[in-house]
């Protein structure tokens, strides 16, 4: 069968046995997150911690990966998750061209389990796996580490590694592949293993099962209904040939005489048409759309990304103000990629200048060549927005909404919370002891309004994240914290605290808590240790978006919904093309996707809700890229900009020879889904009450500011978002009241083990 | 030769149909009847039949073979500064001839060259070429190299050929032995072997000039000129070692012509 390799490579960092064993039980999952949600029922039983070496690190890749089927380079990295405040399964996803060399290697996936007793590196020369010593590598950035193994293995090999904030388990921090590419959160797993870095060279071929030309066809079919990144099918400025004038809000920034003007010489992206295949990777000017008109073309060499992709996202730059620092001019990164480092910078100029524009782009790229050599992972931004808040000096008023009106909030009235919570030696080292801090201390230079010394203040805390220490030097622990803290004052320096998370600092320091809840700083914390990602801040399908949000043990990382409300097309059209495709499965609903007023719940929302994830889970699992599908429009005004809603099974059936219907993946994908909430409930189940089964209230939350009107969010109704609930487990085949999956939908799905699991241990409904 | 005639142009100005030549090309690389394309008036295909004089002091009792002196007339030219590190050239060029995906015997070859750039990892990080230095990603391509070339007459078993219409270098399937040689020979290392070293099936493949690349090439980073002799301009990749320099059974037969 065409697709998958056939096998699996484990390696035992404990007995460091390396065992090849067939794909056979995991084909029903794919690949990817499927796969490794299959490994951790199958292999690490709740109770398991993250950091144990009983947990189990997997690398995964799918039938697609390395096919050369567009947009299918992804690998997902799945694990027990650090950040998480009960460490429940959660996984990250890295692009670039690390999972496609694993296919070419002869390996589905990699499971790593166990923990060596020194610094490791694996080396994967095709069928050739052996553990390397790191001890020299261990304590150096990625950078090194991957220059290193280019040095032993030819510059030929892809590697993926962690930094130093993975190696001193710092809980949010990444393993990166192809200088740009991260899977968050899952660093400090390997660096609890002691493995440094995972160096492929892979020589071998991907079978595809179609014929040459059929496989053509169908590639070239697909290249003509791709749009831009995050499904942009119209180009965001008016060009002539788009035939009706649709344009706008979406990425295909690319236009006359806008340039990738860092190129040697510039290379000039124009009006790239919807029939010109020869342009699809011009059509996303990502460095215009990041980092403004000036700066975003002048300092763009190219937009790169991911093995196999045609449309490119990340954005090669080249900024030669970085050199004063001490770093390369040349840097890459895209969304929240850029500003990892940057969020750490308040202040800066208004980028409606090009002084703005330029600063921002400097500290940006900064802020990038930090965190890309460091693994630090900023938990999608919920670290930096946490830090906002927390330095800045808070009046009475706010300190009394915080912690009640009394003498706390009165001798804390004018102080920042971490003025109040560190230890007064670490004031003294970040701030000079006083407040305001002093404008040489660290914090007087975050506070500046001059670039250098916000730069200064970037290029100290990273890397003091990464060493992740307590007060008396030795490594921080989320258990020595508790222990150590007075009422009112902890013992940790601030990289401990940053590095510790968002979920376990609320539990540290209450006022915390409370403003996760009330959002009045605009961090926008969700819940569990993560922040909100393609959430309530558009109105035009809020509450799919909150359903989706509260699903995972992370950020979701999903863009189902937002690529499909956000590909430009007239609203009337998106509704049309949704109604069209998936309307047999609402009937007689009001559209799924608002307008500028909000509607109340509603079938249609509750089905986009659930296709979201089930697509969502199919292209971690298969893999694609779900930052540019679903493939539901296309710019073609000669289809009526519809796409083919059947294209994940085309390209399946044409890798695999194995014929599938949309109704066949969209199964797949809800198994996959079911078998991750089985995991997630065994595990909650296990520190809680007899007789608990309320998946639907204990892990399902939302955030009360969600609730309650907000600045840039659409506000949620609780009677509302509790019938969307309703709908959604309905439409999953889960149980209302628990929101756990069914005796009849497990066994549907040929999950009737994991029934049998859950039953004898009280989670069925 | 109507067939050929219909299919293609022998003027490297005018466009050829793509698919006619790509099947035409596939058609001459796996059967044998190769031999009967080339010297035909009128095609612009030029070859010295050499079958053996007796003063000639051929080393043994090898049989002198055919030289195929016939410039290429069409050419893949590729910009660096357009490159955005995809690799679907390499994806389509063996996906849609070898109808598998495997980077690693790609004819057009960005992948070797993604990381640091061609000049290898030893200049550190940041000062080289690539997605780890300056972005610029050089896709490697074969130049169709003039007589001689080193290819071909590196091959001890003459399996290498020139093809019209366009008279791209290509190794005939059938007559490869998969010694690997060729990829040894080439100064930038272009050849690709599909299969160990002399392995029972193992074919060595380099670029057809089927142009799947330029089609499939998401930024147009990668066009189809007219050919020139353009060896000079692009430093060799690796050093070829005189003992493969020529084949025993061409290495005597200069003196024909020269």
């Amino acid at each position: 069968m065409g697709g998958w390799t056939g096998t699996v490579l484990r390696v035992d960092l404990t007995t460091g046995l390396i065992t090849k064993e067939p794909i056979t039980k995991y084909l029903p999952f794919l690949g990817g997150i499927g796969l490794g949600y299959k490994v951790l029922w199958d292999e690490v039983p709740p109770g398991t911690k993250a950091w144990a070496p009983a947990n189990r690190i997997i690398f995964g890749g799918g039938p697609l990966t390395g096919t050369g089927t567009p947009l299918s380079a992804r690998v997902s990295v799945t694990s027990l998750w650090p950040n998480h405040p009960e460490e429940l399964p959660a996984s990250g996803h890295m692009g670039g061209h690390w999972g496609p060399e694993l296919k070419y290697a002869g390996y589905d996936a990699l499971i790593v389990q166990g923990a060596a007793a020194t610094p490791k590196w694996i080396k994967i020369v095709d069928d050739v796996v052996t553990i390397e010593d790191a001890g020299k590598m261990w304590g150096n950035g990625i950078y090194r580490a991957t220059a290193e193994i280019m040095n032993i293995m030819g510059s030929d090999a892809h590697v993926a590694a962690i930094g130093q904030c993975g190696e001193n388990l710092v809980r949010i921090s990444n393993v990166m592949c192809d200088r740009s590419h991260s899977a968050g959160g899952v660093g400090s797993v390997m660096g609890s293993k002691k493995l440094k870095a995972i160096g492929i060279i892979g020589t071998g071929s991907v079978k595809i099962e179609a014929t040459k030309t059929a496989w053509k066809d169908l590639v070239q079919y697909q290249n003509t209904l791709l749009g831009a990144n995050s499904g942009g099918v119209v180009p965001n400025t008016l060009q002539s040939w788009q035939p009706d004038g649709y344009y706008g809000g979406t990425r295909w920034t690319a236009a006359n005489g806008r340039y990738w003007g860092a190129a040697t010489p510039p290379v000039h992206t124009g009006d790239c048409t919807a029939a010109d295949l020869n342009s699809i990777g011009l059509r996303t000017h990502k460095g215009y759309a990041d980092f403004g008109a000036d700066a975003g073309s002048r300092h763009t060499v190219k937009i790169g990304g991911c093995h196999a992709c045609p449309i490119r996202c990340h954005i090669a730059t080249d900024v030669p103000a970085l050199e004063a620092f001490g770093f390369s001019r040349y840097q890459v990164n895209t969304c929240n990629g850029n500003s990892t480092g940057s969020g750490f910078s308040t202040g800066m100029p208004a980028t409606s200048t090009v002084a703005g524009q330029e600063a921002r782009i400097v500290s940006s790229q900064v802020g990038v060549a930090l965190s890309d050599d460091y693994g630090w992972w900023s938990d999608y931004g919920m670290a930096q927005a946490d830090f906002g808040f927390l330095v800045t000096p808070l009046s009475l008023a706010r300190w009394e909404e915080l912690v009640g009106v009394g003498a706390v909030a009165t001798a804390n009235a004018g102080k920042s919370v971490y003025q109040v919570r560190l230890p007064a030696a670490e004031w003294t080292r970040i701030a000079g002891g006083t407040n305001p801090p002093t404008a040489t201390s660290l914090l007087g230079k975050y506070f500046a309004s001059d670039l250098n010394g916000k730069i200064d203040f970037m290029m100290w805390v990273i890397p003091e994240i990464s060493k992740n220490l307590m007060m008396d030097g030795t490594p921080a622990t989320y258990e020595k914290m508790v222990a150590g803290q007075t009422a009112t004052v902890g013992n940790a320096t601030l990289g401990a605290y940053i590095a510790v998370g968002a979920g376990r600092l609320e539990q540290l320091w209450p006022e915390l808590k409370v403003e996760h809840q009330i959002n009045v700083s605009g961090g926008n914390y969700l819940k569990q240790g993560h922040i909100k990602h393609h959430y309530t801040e558009s109105t035009t399908v809020h509450q799919a978006a909150a359903l989706i949000n509260m699903f995972w043990n992370r950020d979701p990382q999903c863009h189902t919904h937002t690529n499909f409300t956000g590909n430009g097309l007239p609203l009337a059209l998106k509704n049309q093309i949704f109604n069209e495709l998936f309307g047999a499965e609402f009937p007689g609903s009001a559209d799924a996707i608002d307008g500028a007023t909000p509607a109340p719940m509603n079938q249609a929302k509750a089905v986009f809700a659930k296709l979201s994830l089930i697509y969502l889970a199919l292209h971690n699992s298969m893999t694609l890229c779900n930052y540019t599908l679903p493939g539901w429009a296309s710019p073609l005004k000669s289809r009526n900009y519809r796409g083919d809603i059947d294209i994940e099974a085309k390209f399946w059936t044409a890798v695999t020879g194995e014929t599938v219907t949309r109704a066949d993946m969209e199964k797949t994908g809800l198994r996959i889904l079911t078998i991750y909430r089985a995991l997630v409930a065994l595990r909650m189940k296990n520190t809680r009450a007899a007789g608990w089964k309320d998946m639907r209230n204990d892990h399902d939350q939302l955030p009360e500011w969600s609730f309650h009107a907000h600045s840039g969010s659409t506000t949620l109704d609780h009677a509302d978002f509790e019938n969307a609930k309703d709908r959604f487990y309905t439409l999953l085949g889960w149980d209302t009241v628990t929101g756990l999956p069914t005796l009849a939908t497990y066994n549907t799905l040929g999950l009737s083990d994991v029934a049998t699991a859950m039953t004898a241990a009280g989670l069925m409904p | 030769m109507a067939d050929a005639k219909k299919i293609g142009s022998v003027n490297p100005g005018e466009i050829i149909v793509p698919e006619g030549v790509t099947e035409f090309i596939r058609k001459i690389v796996t059967r044998r009847e190769f031999l009967q394309y080339s010297g035909v008036a009128g095609m612009g295909v030029a070859t010295f039949s050499l079958m053996g004089c007796g003063s000639s002091t051929t080393s043994s009792d090898v049989t002198p073979r055919q030289v195929f002196v016939a410039n290429a007339q069409g050419m893949l030219v590729a910009e660096p500064s357009r490159c955005v590190g995809c690799r679907r050239c390499e994806l389509a060029c063996t996906e849609f001839n070898d109808g598998k995906s495997m980077p690693s015997i790609s004819r057009i070859k960005v992948g070797r060259n993604y990381n640091v750039g061609p000049s290898g990892p030893t200049l550190g990080i940041a000062r080289q070429e690539g997605t780890w230095g300056n972005h610029r990603t050089v896709q490697d391509v074969c130049h169709q190299c003039p007589h001689p070339v080193p290819c071909q007459l590196a091959c001890p078993h003459g399996a290498i050929e020139v093809v019209p219409p366009v008279n791209a270098r290509v190794v005939v399937a059938a007559k490869c032995q998969g010694c690997g040689i060729c990829s040894k020979a080439c100064p930038w290392a272009m050849t690709s072997l599909d299969g160990p070293v002399d392995g029972a099936n193992s074919k060595a493949t380099k670029c057809l000039l089927c142009r799947e690349c330029v089609n499939i090439c998401p930024v147009g980073a990668l066009k189809y000129v007219a050919w020139q002799d353009v060896t000079k301009s692009f430093p060799p990749r690796q050093v070829v070692p005189a003992s493969i320099q020529l084949a025993a059974d061409v290495k005597d037969t200069c003196n024909k012509c020269h």
